[in-house]
């Protein structure tokens, strides 16, 4: 009989480990992604509001945020975001579920969104608008207050108006001061008695709530359409709250104009500079020196790029600037200063290769045939270049454009050294001359995630903005890079095609 | 037709300089890129130099003391008047009772004693420079005296904060005199004649140097540390901050001593740095804005930095001058004064004295420590805080989060790229490449975001499970991969090729399932408390929520994409020639990628790792927020770190211009280029050789 002879694979350990590697890195990407997507989601999907009484009598009404277990004795405890801040000083209380006794969803708690202090939950006793008071008991009255809130809200957009003119203006005239006071007499006339689940009384201004929503009366059309309503907002509305809320519309704005300046400047340097690699220039010392330099650029960190930006763009350069044309307003910097403009310089450097890469590629796309037949039809070689070669190479030339926006508009620590704010106090495009202020500091999305998820007063409540504008940001850089590499592909594919 | 040619080439001459234009562009912006880094950080060399000012005539004075507006001092006369230049205000002192027969003042002349022939007399001077009219102006300003009637005192400190105390010697006795309302009181300090002495700035500390001892006493006259000096004292002070005490004495050494709180409460009083010199210690004055100080000696001045041990610069002065050494308020000029009656007066420029080689990369005993460190710590709360600017601890914690991030990523996508090269299916590998492509364009500050604020809680609640997933992953997919080769073959499973992705799925589901099943039995089991209690406890090891295992993963899954495409490409590249030859030797798929395809691309393995680790080095915003910035030296996973990128991202945009801090900075930034450019310039090298040896065209 032949000896018991155990032998273990050689070939499957191998072929099983390395596929999981591949599942797993794949896994982590789409479980990022999904996170993001989930956070984002989660936080702005209106939250049932429930009234939890314990059993020493208080009652707590707030959305349930999170729950862990209960480091004291068995269960759980519950994070309630019960808001009211400038009652509590805090919007978040925990709550243990072995002290909550019943748990309940009343239709008439209501959610008041304000400029100031957070949210405010609970109950609404009266409207009193101009005299006027309205019981919320009456039927239709979540239509009288959501029309008294237009009315009040749009007088407060023209009074904000108003007041920011009249405070651009060393003196305002007589007549603008007194329709500001009328305008702000106004809004005075509307305000909401409410009451917290505790039975605390509290006189709100109509002025101060952007909206009010009784929660736990919506059904799921309605609590979609709040959802959509709150997407938009934060798309298009400013920040409110040292940024935990409201929208990030200039931040948007921002990094939109950072990029497009950055484009202005890379663009032609980094197709001009492949053209010469690929068209001009054989292989000389010199090109070798640029292509070094291109490889170069491309793996230097950029962190790197911020400390050049600061000390070149900003110090040396802005100083100068600012001494030969500002020197009336020193020492205070215009553009010694991080501003819009050097950021844009120093990202355009950063993104140089991926342009100089790209674009080189494409040129590769246009066949010598075609070249020589342009030279034998008599072409200089800028004729052939302009009008055979470029055409052919338009699409890598639109994947490099595209390629480099996607890297700035993801790239947050060289903007740190070179100009971006938590708040930028105006947009760096305006109704006032010279429109394009290019020494302004701006507001970027990528610095946005960063400020107000770590550097916030209040990191808890500025979750579902973090998580929303990290998947904004997210969805914009892959959208981007997939519009490169289906660019790019197609371009490829003709070549091949072309090539049989 | 002519013109048209005529334009044509003209078009084509301007379409040349503009092409090459841009070239250059390119080329002379890497350049100045790294010329100008190296241009900012190359002042930190510049040497601390001593230049002659002027020479003022202070004939007839008994004191005199550098101003803060440029060129202004004071001066006090015999007959008790003190003078401000340059303008020539003279005020009284009031009470005084000339001829004065000496004067002392408190390092940055706060307090003013003189003796006269009442007794001793102590003044609070206050000399601020003020508008008056246009112009900028000192004014000064004296308080009414304290009086002691103690003649015939050799007069030794002045100092304090809110009231003065006074040390002089008499007959023999060295006596301190205490503010008791407006008059000073003497106790008997110590029955030695004591040579020097200094009160620091809070008035609670006295230093005496007697003949060959140094003590520290208490402001209440009680003993609290004595030390032996080598030479007998010359003079005493304090540096900046009151935390060291030097003491020159008459064969040209200058001693640092600290006092530090021992175990019990008592006091040591250690001496922890020499300075030796030519000829006797004449003269020490602190600088009033770091820890230089200047040492006079006959015929030189010297200006040392204690920190680094240095002699920063040194200068010539006459032999005559032998008193009156003082800093100005700013720190940019020296005052020394000759008994003939003139004072020179030297500008001092201190360079970047806080930044040597010594300093950036040795251990350095700080001021206040009792051992020599790395530390990095670039500011602080007060005045008097010392800038700790080692290197070492933030390429320490570079390295570490590289380290860490390697370890997660490089089997990872090694692993992955092998599979994708070797044994994936053409469709596969058209879809898993621009997947991987979209992973690296991911935002560094969104897997940042999320290793912060979602992970690394998450770990900490999780660090159990975690650990087991690594052990129990692997081993459910050796075992069952064992399992369906084993031999006697009855035994042994069978799979078809094209089931093997799903299989493996389903594996490290059940894997997964596993680890979800089991891990908090398993902790429970051999961690009673849990398993950060043990850590903690049992280890030592304390547990950062935003340690180097959170930040490696984040760091790793922003560099995989790199280190997987470099990889891929390495391995795509063997021919298949090598690949067809094992296997018709008989050699199965995966052993003939094993041993044949991974050994002929390792050089681009290698390429793909060094580049991934230069990746990883110079990545900024992921190790921001997920390392917690602590710039400590340990190894330990579950600590944080501060890296060289983060340290600039958030200490450059504070560092005011010019400063060392600043220069400090971008001299990181500089060695992060230099790292990154090696490790580019050396992985492309390397993956060039490789192509080239499998004639693969670029």
């Amino acid at each position: 009989m032949k000896p018991f002879h155990l032998v273990v694979g050689e070939d499957l350990p191998k072929r099983f480990l390395s596929a999981a590697a591949l599942l797993v890195a794949l896994g982590l990407m789409f479980g990022l992604t999904f996170l993001v997507a989930w956070g984002a989601g989660w936080g702005f999907w209106p939250k049932p509001l429930e009234l939890l009484t314990l059993a020493d009598g208080t009652k707590v009404l707030g959305e349930l945020w999170d729950r862990e277990s209960d480091p004291v004795g068995t269960g759980l405890r519950w994070r309630v975001k019960v808001g009211n801040r400038d009652l509590w000083g805090s919007d978040f209380r925990v709550v243990r579920q072995a002290e909550v006794v019943k748990v309940e969803r009343p239709t008439d708690a209501w959610v008041l969104e304000r400029w100031e202090y957070g949210n405010f939950y609970g109950f609404v006793l009266s409207l009193d608008a101009d005299g006027q008071v309205f019981d919320p008991k009456t039927p239709g009255f979540q239509a009288i207050l959501s029309r008294k809130l237009r009315e009040v809200a749009s007088l407060k957009r023209q009074s904000d108006k108003l007041a920011a003119k009249v405070a651009r203006k060393a003196q305002a005239s007589e007549e603008e001061l007194a329709r500001l006071a009328s305008l702000q007499q106004a809004q005075e006339g509307c305000t909401l008695l409410m009451t917290t689940a505790g039975g605390e009384r509290k006189d709100i201004p109509c002025a101060q709530v952007v909206h009010a929503r009784p929660m736990n009366r919506l059904g799921f059309w309605g609590k979609l359409a709040v959802f959509g309503e709150r997407w938009l907002e934060f798309i298009t509305a400013e920040p409110r709250e040292s940024n935990t809320e409201g929208g990030i519309f200039p931040a948007l704005f921002g990094t939109s104009l950072l990029v497009l300046l950055m484009t202005v400047g890379v663009v032609p340097l980094g197709v001009l500079t492949a053209v010469y690699l690929r068209e001009y220039a054989g292989d000389t010392r010199f090109t070798r020196a640029v292509r070094l330099s291109v490889t170069t650029l491309a793996g230097v960190p950029s962190i790197v790029f911020g400390a050049f930006g600061l000390a070149f763009f900003v110090y040396t350069l802005g100083g100068t600037v600012d001494k030969l044309f500002f020197a009336s307003s020193l020492p205070t910097p215009t553009f010694g200063t991080g501003g819009i403009l050097w950021a844009s310089a120093t990202l355009a450097l950063l993104t140089l290769p991926v342009v100089v890469v790209a674009t080189e590629e494409g040129l590769a796309a246009a066949p010598v045939e075609v070249r020589e037949g342009a030279q034998a039809l008599g072409a200089t070689r800028w004729e052939t270049l302009r009008y055979v070669v470029l055409p052919y190479a338009k699409p890598g030339i639109y994947t490099g454009m595209i390629l480099a926006v996607a890297r700035a508009a993801g790239e947050v620590a060289p903007l740190m050294l070179t100009g971006v704010v938590k708040l930028a106090p105006a947009l760096p495009l305006d109704s006032s001359p010279p429109f394009f202020h290019l020494e302004r500091k701006f507001m970027h999305l990528g610095f946005h995630i960063y400020d107000v998820g770590f550097q916030s007063p209040n990191v808890e409540a500025a979750r579902p903005v973090v998580f929303a504008t990290t998947l904004v940001l997210l969805v914009l850089v892959v959208l981007l890079n997939l519009l490169a590499l289906i660019l790019r592909n197609r371009a490829r594919n003709r070549v091949m095609s072309q090539a049989l | 037709m002519a013109g048209a040619r005529d334009r044509a080439r003209r078009r084509e001459l301007w379409a040349k300089a503009l092409i090459t234009g841009a070239a250059m562009a390119v080329l002379s912006s890497t350049f100045l890129l790294f010329a100008y880094l190296l241009w900012e950080v190359l002042p930190l060399l510049r040497p601390a130099r001593l230049r002659p000012l002027e020479t003022v005539a202070v004939k007839g004075s008994v004191f005199a003391f550098p101003g803060e507006l440029p060129g202004s001092f004071w001066t006090l006369s015999q007959e008790g008047v003190v003078r401000v230049r340059p303008q020539g205000e003279a005020v009284r002192l009031p009470q005084v009772a000339p001829p004065l027969t000496a004067a002392i003042a408190d390092r940055w002349a706060r307090w003013l004693a003189v003796s006269d022939a009442e007794g001793i007399k102590v003044y609070r001077v206050s000399l601020r420079p003020s508008f008056v009219g246009q112009e900028r102006q000192l004014k000064l300003r004296l308080s009414s005296p304290f009086v002691a009637a103690a003649t015939e005192v050799k007069l030794l400190a002045v100092g304090g904060e809110a009231t003065p105390l006074v040390l002089g010697v008499r007959g023999g006795v060295t006596y301190l005199w205490r503010a008791q309302g407006g008059s000073l009181e003497a106790v008997v300090l110590s029955s030695q004649e004591g040579h020097a002495a200094v009160v620091n700035e809070a008035g609670d500390r006295v230093w005496l140097a007697s003949d060959r001892q140094l003590t520290v006493w208490d402001g209440g006259g009680g003993r609290l540390a004595t030390a032996p000096l080598l030479a007998p004292a010359t003079v005493v002070t304090l540096l900046l901050g009151d935390l060291t005490c030097l003491v020159g004495d008459r064969q040209g050494n200058v001693q640092a001593f600290g006092l530090f709180q021992g175990e019990g409460g008592n006091f040591l009083l250690e001496g922890f740095a020499t300075f030796r010199g030519p000829g006797p210690v004449l003269g020490l004055a602190p600088s009033p804005r770091s820890k230089a100080f200047a040492v006079l000696r006959p015929g030189l001045v010297q200006v040392d930095y204690l920190t680094s041990g240095k002699v920063l610069a040194q200068h010539a002065v006459p032999e005559g001058a032998r008193t009156g050494l003082a800093f100005a308020p700013r720190g940019e000029r020296l005052l020394v004064t000759e008994e003939s009656g003139g004072a020179h007066v030297l500008a001092a420029d201190l360079g970047h004295p806080e930044a040597t080689l010594g300093t950036l990369f040795g251990k350095v005993r700080y001021e206040g420590y009792r051992n020599t460190t790395w530390t990095w710590q670039s500011t602080g709360g007060s005045n008097a805080f010392e800038p700790k600017l080692s290197l070492v601890p933030l390429i320490f914690g570079s390295f570490k989060g590289a380290f860490y991030a390697m370890l997660f990523s490089a089997p990872l996508a090694f692993l992955a790229a092998l599979y994708t090269s070797q044994f994936a299916t053409a469709r596969l590998r058209q879809w898993v490449k621009p997947v991987v492509e979209l992973l690296a364009g991911v935002p560094s500050v969104v897997v940042g975001f999320v290793a912060a604020l979602v992970l690394a809680p998450w770990l900490s609640a999780h660090l159990g499970a975690v650990l087991l997933a690594l052990f129990v992953l692997p081993v459910t997919l050796l075992t069952a991969a064992w399992l369906c080769e084993l031999r006697p073959r009855p035994w042994q499973l069978r799979l078809q090729e094209r089931w093997e992705r799903v299989l493996t799925l389903g594996l490290l589901l059940v894997g997964l399932g596993i680890v979800w099943l089991f891990a908090p039995g398993v902790e429970r089991l051999l961690f009673p408390g849990g398993l950060l209690e043990f850590l903690h406890t049992r280890l030592g090891v304390s547990y950062d929520q935003r340690n180097a295992l959170v930040t490696g993963f984040a760091l790793g899954f922003a560099v995989l994409p790199v280190i997987f495409t470099l990889a891929e490409e390495a391995l795509s590249n063997v021919p298949e020639s090598l690949v067809n030859a094992a296997l018709s030797l008989g050699a199965s798929r995966a052993r003939a990628a094993w041993t044949v395809v991974v050994p002929a691309a390792a050089p681009g393995l290698v390429a793909a790792l060094l580049l991934g680790f230069g990746r990883a080095v110079g990545e900024t915003m992921i190790v921001l927020m997920a390392s917690g910035n602590a710039p400590v030296l340990s190894f330990s996973p579950f600590s944080g770190m501060r890296t060289m990128a983060a340290c600039i991202a958030v200490e450059l945009p504070e560092a005011a211009y010019g400063e060392t801090l600043y220069r400090v900075l971008l001299l990181v930034a500089l060695l992060l280029f230099a790292f990154t450019l090696v490790t580019n310039l050396l992985g492309q090298r390397i993956a060039r050789g490789l192509r080239r040896r499998f004639g693969v065209a670029r």
